[in-house]
């Protein structure tokens, strides 16, 4: 009944969706590895991120406005840490968590706030938003951007965590904490840096996603983020690769369950049923190390 | 030492709570004011278009600040309660409107949040005057809500008469938000319709927040669907119709009163080509002699200020088909309440059920046995150069 065409759509649109997932699920992955938290607030970060842009690009020029943008959001991640999850360094987990849904809802009444409670529209970047006409399908350009920049982007990360000495420094601390101390690893200096890398990748899916959908509001930040920690844990949260294909498969099956008049509502339902799952049948995750209990 | 100051702390954020609480806790009159209740969304998925709506509330009120009671001249103190554009949040917003102590409620955008609260003004006795809610179940079984607009068997029948009869479509693509009332229920009289007329139109649900719509496009494109209807919210209208003709959907997109706002036609661009929608009043319309008058005074009035100016969209030109029925819900609401004599509940209900006004805005005012303003009106506009325009007028 369909032709080839809507097909490759479909997959080309779960690759984007799966994309964009990946980079904010990155930043989830990450924190927990190295903190144990699970950083509720990355989502909202991802919102501020576009809120960034509507502001700065309406007095500079994109090219201007990106750098800054992805600058602003680093700054963000980190002061967010050193405010709210520094000094709660040595209390419970669970008090860092509560921390996070703190800084989450501070950050979504604050957008909502100053914008006024509606949507913005977000800067037409002319470059991202052409679209192409290639046999029979008219795709816009990001959705071939989106997904290429991901895998170079984690390809890098991939690089600069197995090649270079601060991620030499990043797999020793997510392996164990004290220890790594004891060894002399500036901690902070690590956390700070998973955050710069989180928020930064945060950053530049806010740029993809709000440029693909063209405009932000105080609460879109909720969703993605909390379908990127599903596939942050469908892949085995602190596991980078597996982030990253849990991500695609989430992206995927939900844009294959949405072309589906009868399922398509379940959509969402979908994605959180995977959580549960996953949980109970395996819990580490497809790509998640089996944690060895130390007595 | 630390404990004190936690403690200090938090009396005074409490403190503070209840000073600002106690302010509101005033009787219907407090000494020589009445206070109208409005509620709104001015944030969520149509924040802007009930700020539009408030617009034409305050207008109405800077025009008449009064109301005579008994010979005796009361103040109108306007008490603003935001329900987010989510039913889920509407009742506490009501609640906070009814133990304000107002005398009668004006709103709201959106059918959800207008059926949600619905029976909190009926069990509190204070009616409520719908401004663009069209959800038939707004008023139906409660006495207590009127409503100013017309409602969705009227509109979905004009508009799957306009795409039958004008715009040649047999086979429509109808994108529904699963579990809105006003968005399923708008839909299922547009689809009735087109089956009595012998087209065909195919429900393609999406969940609340849904950004995403290029899978739905694809299907829409793959399926040949001659037309698209979407009774959607402002913020999904501006994704469906830039995502349609990306992804070269070309057939006419087609929603009803809610796509009045200009941030549509400035979000969309170019793509907001072949856009048709239903309204309930037109701002060119140079036969309508209280339109023009109000448009006049209204543009002028939006242009003294620069709030105002933003939440009409950034511009004082524009003039959403929402904002008069806020003008005129309040106009009913003062007119009730001289009516009544009273700012008792339930004589201002009594007082609007059989109220006549002639000569608002939206036309002739008079309310039927469901609480329904007998409208049989309706215009077909378009949005052209970036601006939304006049297509064509529906007289039932």
């Amino acid at each position: 009944m369909h032709d080839a065409a809507y097909y490759i759509q479909l997959l080309l649109s779960g690759v984007t969706v799966g994309s964009l997932y990946a980079l904010i699920a990155i930043g989830y992955t990450m924190v927990y590895g190295i903190l144990r938290l699970i950083n509720f607030a990355h989502g909202d970060i991802f919102m501020m991120a576009g809120f960034f842009m509507v502001y700065i690009s309406a007095e500079c020029s994109l090219a201007v406005s990106i750098p800054l943008v992805l600058l602003l959001t680093v700054i963000l991640g980190v002061a967010i840490e050193r405010a709210a999850y520094k000094p709660l360094r040595t209390a419970p987990r669970m008090s860092v968590m509560i921390s996070a849904i703190g800084v989450s809802y501070l950050l979504q009444n604050l957008a909502n706030y100053i914008t006024g409670g509606i949507a913005r529209a977000y800067p037409d970047i002319p470059f991202f938003t052409q679209v192409m006409n290639v046999g029979g399908l008219s795709i816009k350009r990001i959705t071939v951007i989106t997904p290429i920049l991901t895998i170079a982007l984690v390809v890098v990360l991939v690089i600069l965590i197995q090649k270079t000495k601060i991620g030499m420094a990043m797999r020793a601390v997510s392996r164990d904490f004290e220890t790594s101390q004891l060894m002399g690893i500036k901690i902070n200096s690590v956390i700070s840096m998973t955050f710069v890398i989180g928020s930064f990748l945060a950053g530049v899916a806010s740029i993809l996603y709000f440029s693909n959908y063209g405009q932000v509001s105080p609460m879109i930040g909720a969703m993605p983020g909390l379908k990127a920690f599903v596939a942050a844990v469908f892949g085995g949260i602190g596991s980078i690769p597996g982030a990253v294909i849990g991500a695609f498969i989430i992206g995927i099956c939900e844009s294959v369950i949405k072309a589906n008049e009868t399922i398509a509502v379940f959509s969402n339902a979908f994605t959180f049923a995977l959580l549960i799952v996953i949980l109970l049948c395996k819990p580490n995750g497809l790509f998640g190390e089996k944690l060895t209990e130390k007595v | 030492m630390k404990k004190f100051i936690a403690l200090l702390l938090a009396l005074v954020t409490a403190l503070s709570l209840v000073a600002c609480g106690s302010k509101d806790n005033g009787g219907s009159t407090d000494g020589d004011t009445v206070k109208i209740g409005i509620f709104e969304p001015t944030s969520g998925q149509n924040g802007a278009g009930g700020k539009k709506e408030i617009l034409g509330i305050e207008y109405a009120h800077s025009l008449k600040p009064t109301v005579t009671i008994d010979g005796k001249e009361y103040k109108v103190e306007l008490v603003t309660a935001d329900n987010a554009s989510d039913a889920s949040k509407a009742p506490a917003a009501a609640q906070t409107l009814i133990s304000g102590g107002v005398s009668v409620v004006i709103g709201t955008y959106g059918s959800g949040c207008a059926i949600a609260a619905g029976d909190l003004f009926k069990s509190a006795k204070i009616p409520a005057i719908g401004t663009s809610c069209t959800n038939p179940n707004v008023t139906l079984g409660n006495d207590y809500y009127f409503r100013i607009s017309y409602i969705d068997p009227f509109q979905g029948a004009v508009m799957a008469n306009f795409a039958n009869k004008e715009k040649g479509c047999v086979n429509c693509a109808l994108i529904i938000e699963s579990g809105d009332d006003y968005s399923a229920g708008f839909g299922n009289y547009f689809q009735k319709e087109m089956e009595r007329l012998g087209g065909k139109a195919t429900v393609q649900e999406f969940q609340k927040g849904e950004a995403d719509f290029s899978t739905v496009m694809a299907k829409i494109k793959s399926e040949g669907y001659d037309g698209i209807f979407a009774p959607v919210s402002i913020e999904t209208a501006a994704m469906i119709i830039s995502q349609a003709r990306d992804s070269g959907v070309t057939c006419p997109i087609m929603a009803g009163d809610t796509w009045d706002d200009i941030s549509i036609a400035q979000r969309t661009g170019d793509k907001a080509t072949d856009i048709y929608f239903s309204a309930f009043f037109d701002a060119a319309d140079e036969s309508n002699a209280a339109g023009k008058a109000f448009v006049d005074g209204f543009t002028k009035w939006v242009a003294e200020d620069s709030t105002r100016i933003e939440n009409n969209g950034g511009t004082a030109e524009a003039v959403s088909s929402v904002t008069p029925c806020g003008y005129d819900a309040y106009m009913a609401a003062v007119n009730a309440i001289e009516k009544a004599g009273s700012t008792d509940g339930t004589a201002i209900r009594d007082a609007l059920a059989t109220l006549e006004v002639k000569g608002l805005v939206t036309g002739d005012l008079k309310f039927d046995e469901n609480g329904d303003a007998v409208k049989n009106y309706a215009v077909i506009k378009t949005i052209k150069d970036g601006q939304i325009v006049y297509y064509s007028t529906y007289n039932g």
